[in-house]
């Protein structure tokens, strides 16, 4: 039941309704049980293995933090070590048990191919069985690995009540493809929802105003987006350069429509609850940096990696070169986590090369913009920074959309090679799947996209904030309209493949 | 304080619901222009049904285009005073048949149910959307659509409310809307009453000797599911059903026979055109527009037949002779019309082409260019019969008449343009050329130009250029 399913326009007005007009005593179950239903509807046995994860790093939690309080309150010596290996233990048995059961079913595949690979002849490895990776698993792995950290260094207190955490992992809106909650953030929330006043017009209508955005994004823009990229990377070797180039720039603001759309109807739809979910996404096009993107671009997981990958590597205190060195790692398991296959390996280490460069040449380039007494504040260069960023990126994303590193490989090749500028002249670029009026629509789309955007990136404003503070009839205009291009611009319908959400892929 | 939330509360839902309603017009707009007029095929005929005046049809004819090809409701008012209605969309499948009966029940009360059983032996498609679209786009959302479509789309829900919506089905269209997807479509009516009979002729005659050829078929149990629950439907109702055939390429004797066998089961009359051609005198070679359809003449024939039929078995009113002024007199005077138009557009030649020029209801230009020496006595003749100088159109201009009067003067070649407008349509005439909808037509150089346009439709009928030194021919820009 995605998003954009006729299902879940079904089901969420039920849900809301009875979340609004039961007691308040009963919103956590219930909300936990229409999560279940919505998990359960991807596949009925996945809930199996959320459950098993979900009790284990439950009372880890509990036994974890029982261990730390014993600790700090044990007096001194012997029992004090003896209550912090107890909490060693727990914290790497309860953490190997998760990461296990996350490398099986998301890495069995890889592992055999990589070792059938390398074994000579014909001889093979093959499982009795196939393993298909629950929905979701990268997310709620990395979530309640974080919520054992967190209660392991004593930021947080453990949750005792099953529910209440149960819920905090298996949240319907982020359950497929996050934000990666913190427990500090989102099990507060779960804590004292019991106590929210729902009746709140202006909270409800914002929620709705984030949802339909969302629905702009991955209806208008995104899917549309992907008939092009679907076209142009199914078929590379028979394009030039342009058209390789328009494949390529497409895929990153398909990508972006549609992994950005997810999240707005996500946290849209968890506001109408009284829920606010972590932001995701803040204007990542007008990075500057390849460091300021990641600070841009998927933030709950770039913050998740820098809280428990880097920091814990030992970030930038252990010298220049372990610096490097921690990145290079972070953007590997970065790479790793979102697929199993070499092709996003190579985009995770190209990412941290990125980056090591960045840092590396800064110096240099700050030296040369000294000599050449460059204006860095002046719109020009912060324009040629824009852009260089965005380029990288956007090159990188082609291993991302390719289906093996060498397909990768290869499409940069004829990329740089097979110069063809004439096609932009000779309407070439109207036969890659969408037609001439589609691309007007797409060019004024993308514009509101990046207008958006510019809000909240020049003044830290997110549209149902911004929307709220104009008059009723602009903002009434604008909701109309949006929703009817949603309906009538939106790539949905008889006539289309049903497009799933690209980062579900990434569970 | 609890007054004050309350207040608040219902300012709220206040304003939620203007906004619902807002969307839900604009949605219902945008459907209404996105949506694809299909003509005959479904859309006049659907349309025009739920125009007609309730309880006023006593005879219904349901099926495909096999229906409206055949049974002309006009000539059944005509000839015996029955008044009925096609009610039909192309290749529809069994299914929808049931749909439109009921459809039908809810505004009307009809005496007899016709149906044409040409989707007995079909079993549903899914996959064939345009015939879906024939019949559902302009079938407005109701319980029994949405029953229906649930019966019909249980493995693919998102296809069945892809019907039930039409909006889902036609938004694409967005990219081809033209002037006519915003207009012409003021009353809905129909004014052929649901038929389709085109002065068409098959390129070659119809061999229908394949038809006796035996093959087995048995009818398919969906379908007779379907067909008992419209038995029920029309005894619940107190309506007769009649089932007919008509002639087809493709059906074979065995699915008559079949039908016969049902029809028999049910104790319902079964009429079969393939066994009365002879009797009827139809043609193959004039009687059918294409393999499957008959045309004007054919049609003409079938419907005699089954008028007659019609009278002699059930008790109907002869609404000619009743004094209420009904809608099928009006689609009479429609089809006089049409017919007048028709004859403009095939006439060739001059004298011909004046003397089948349709006055009322129609404006039509005169423009005169170059040398009209060979058609002096023609132009005096025009000139005088439209209050207009004898000799002035010897020189060349352009007027235009209006139900048979002048309402332009003369606009001679140093004369300023002359306006004229017409709903969106508009005319410039200047002495040398007429400009329709900014299209300048100018067929001749040195004769006359004639362009006829329909007030009553508002639209072209038709432009013709004549030659002065050859007007036996017509010249026509399209040619």
């Amino acid at each position: 039941m995605v998003f954009t399913s006729y299902q879940f326009l079904l089901f969420l007005p039920v849900v809301l309704a009875l979340y609004f007009v039961i007691p308040a005593s009963w919103r956590v179950s219930w909300l936990l049980v229409v999560s279940c239903l919505f998990y359960m509807n991807f596949h009925p046995g996945a809930p199996v293995i959320l459950a098993l994860v979900t009790g284990v790093s439950w009372y880890a939690g509990i036994c974890l933090e029982k261990a730390s309080v014993m600790k700090a309150e044990g007096a001194s010596g012997q029992a004090e070590e003896g209550f912090g290996q107890k909490s060693r233990t727990i914290w790497r048995t309860s953490l190997l048990f998760i990461l296990f059961v996350f490398v099986v079913f998301k890495y069995t595949d890889f592992i055999l191919e990589n070792i059938n690979g390398i074994l000579p002849g014909t001889e093979t490895v093959a499982l009795p069985f196939s393993l298909v990776a629950p929905v979701g698993i990268s997310y709620y792995t990395f979530q309640v690995i974080s919520y054992l950290a967190d209660v392991r260094q004593g930021k947080i207190q453990a949750e005792k009540h099953i529910l209440r955490y149960a819920l905090y992992v298996t949240f319907f809106p982020k359950i497929i493809s996050g934000p990666i909650e913190r427990a500090e953030g989102f099990l507060v929330q779960i804590r004292e929802c019991r106590q929210w006043n729902l009746w709140d017009g202006r909270r409800v209508r914002d929620g709705l105003v984030l949802m339909m955005w969302g629905y702009f994004q991955k209806l208008v823009i995104a899917d549309r987006l992907a008939i092009l990229t679907g076209e142009v990377f199914g078929h590379y070797q028979s394009y030039g350069s342009v058209e390789l180039f328009v494949g390529a720039a497409a895929f990153y603001l398909q990508l972006y429509a549609d992994f950005d759309g997810y999240t707005n109807i996500a946290r849209g739809t968890a506001k109408i609850m009284g829920f606010t979910l972590a932001e995701n996404f803040r204007a990542p096009f007008f990075a500057r940096s390849i460091r300021e993107y990641w600070g841009r671009w998927h933030i709950s997981l770039s913050s998740w990696l820098r809280d428990y990958i880097y920091i814990p590597l030992g970030g930038n205190r252990k010298g220049e070169l372990r610096r490097l060195l921690n990145l290079m790692v972070t953007f590997l398991v970065s790479g790793f986590w979102h697929g199993a296959a070499w092709n996003y390996v190579f985009w995770g280490v190209l990412h941290g090369a990125y980056e090591v460069a960045e840092c590396v040449s800064k110096p240099w380039v700050d030296r040369l913009n000294r000599r050449l007494h460059t204006r860095t504040e002046s719109f020009s260069y912060r324009l040629f920074q824009t852009v260089k960023c965005w380029l990288l990126v956007c090159f990188a994303y082609i291993f991302f959309k390719t289906p093996t590193a060498l397909d990768g490989f290869r499409y940069l090749k004829r990329m740089a090679t097979k110069w063809n500028p004439w096609v932009l002249f000779d309407g070439s670029l109207y036969t890659l799947g969408i037609s001439q009026k589609y691309v007007s629509m797409l060019f004024l789309a993308v514009a509101l996209l990046l207008l958006v955007d510019w809000l909240k990136y020049k003044k830290g404003m997110e549209l149902d904030l911004w929307l709220s503070k104009q008059c009723i009839w602009f903002r009434w205009s604008v909701m109309l309209g949006c929703i009817l291009a949603v309906i009538i611009l939106g790539a949905y319908g008889p006539d289309y493949d049903a497009a799933d959400f690209i980062y579900f892929q990434f569970n | 304080m609890r007054f004050g939330k309350v207040w608040s509360l219902g300012k709220s839902l206040g304003k939620t619901a203007l906004f619902l309603l807002l969307l839900f017009g604009l949605f219902l707009k945008g459907e209404q222009i996105l949506k694809l007029d299909m003509g005959h095929r479904g859309t006049d005929n659907v349309n025009g049904f739920y125009a007609e005046e309730e309880n006023s049809v006593e005879v219904l004819f349901i099926g495909s285009s096999t229906m409206f090809c055949t049974a002309d409701p006009l000539v059944l008012y005509e000839e015996y005073g029955i008044a009925s209605y096609d009610f039909g969309s192309s290749a529809q499948p069994f299914e929808l048949s049931l749909l439109y009966m009921q459809e039908a029940l809810k505004t009307q009360k009809p005496k007899v149910i016709a149906l044409e059983v040409l989707s007995i032996g079909n079993e549903l498609d899914t996959n064939k959307a345009d015939n879906l679209n024939y019949g559902l786009t302009d079938m407005p959302f109701s319980k029994e659509k949405a029953a229906g479509l649930y019966d019909m789309f249980r493995n693919d829900k998102g296809a069945g409310i892809s019907y039930l919506i039409p909006m889902l089905q036609y938004k694409d269209r967005w990219q081809e809307l033209t002037k006519e997807d915003f207009v012409h479509r003021a009353d809905g009516k129909n004014y052929t009453k649901g038929a389709y009979t085109p002065d068409l002729i098959a390129p070659s005659p119809l061999d229908f000797s394949s038809y006796y050829e035996e093959e087995p078929f048995a009818i398919p149990q969906r379908n007779r599911v379907i067909f008992d629950r419209m038995v029920r439907l029309c005894e619940e109702n107190d309506i007769q059903l009649l089932l007919f055939k008509a002639p087809n390429i493709g059906w074979k004797i065995s699915q008559t026979k079949a039908v016969a066998a049902l029809a028999e089961e049910y104790g319902l009359p079964f009429i079969d055109f393939f066994s009365l051609m002879d009797e009827l005198g139809v043609d193959p070679a004039r009687d059918f527009r294409d393999n499957s359809h008959f045309n004007r003449y054919g049609s003409r024939k079938a419907s005699l037949y089954l008028g007659a039929y019609l009278r002699e078995h059930y008790t109907l009113t002869d609404w000619r002779a009743t004094d209420r002024e009904n809608s099928w007199d009006l689609a009479l005077e429609n089809r006089a019309h049409d017919r007048a138009n028709e004859q403009v557009c095939r006439a060739e030649g001059l004298p011909d082409y004046m003397s089948v020029l349709p006055y009322g209801g129609h404006t039509i230009v005169f423009s005169v260019t170059g040398d009209t020496g060979g058609m002096e006595e023609f132009l005096r003749g025009l000139a005088a019969a439209f209050g207009l100088d004898e000799g002035s159109l010897l020189e060349g201009g352009t007027f235009a008449v209006r139900d048979g009067q002048c309402i332009s003067g003369l606009i001679g070649a140093s004369q300023e343009a002359w306006y004229w407008e017409e709903g969106f349509d508009t005319l410039m005439l200047t002495g040398y050329s007429i400009t329709y909808n900014r299209e300048m037509y100018q067929p001749v150089d040195h004769g006359i130009t004639i362009l006829v346009y329909d007030n009553v439709w508002q639209e072209l009928v038709d432009v013709a250029g004549f030659d002065a030194y050859n007007p036996a021919y017509s010249i026509r820009p399209q040619e």
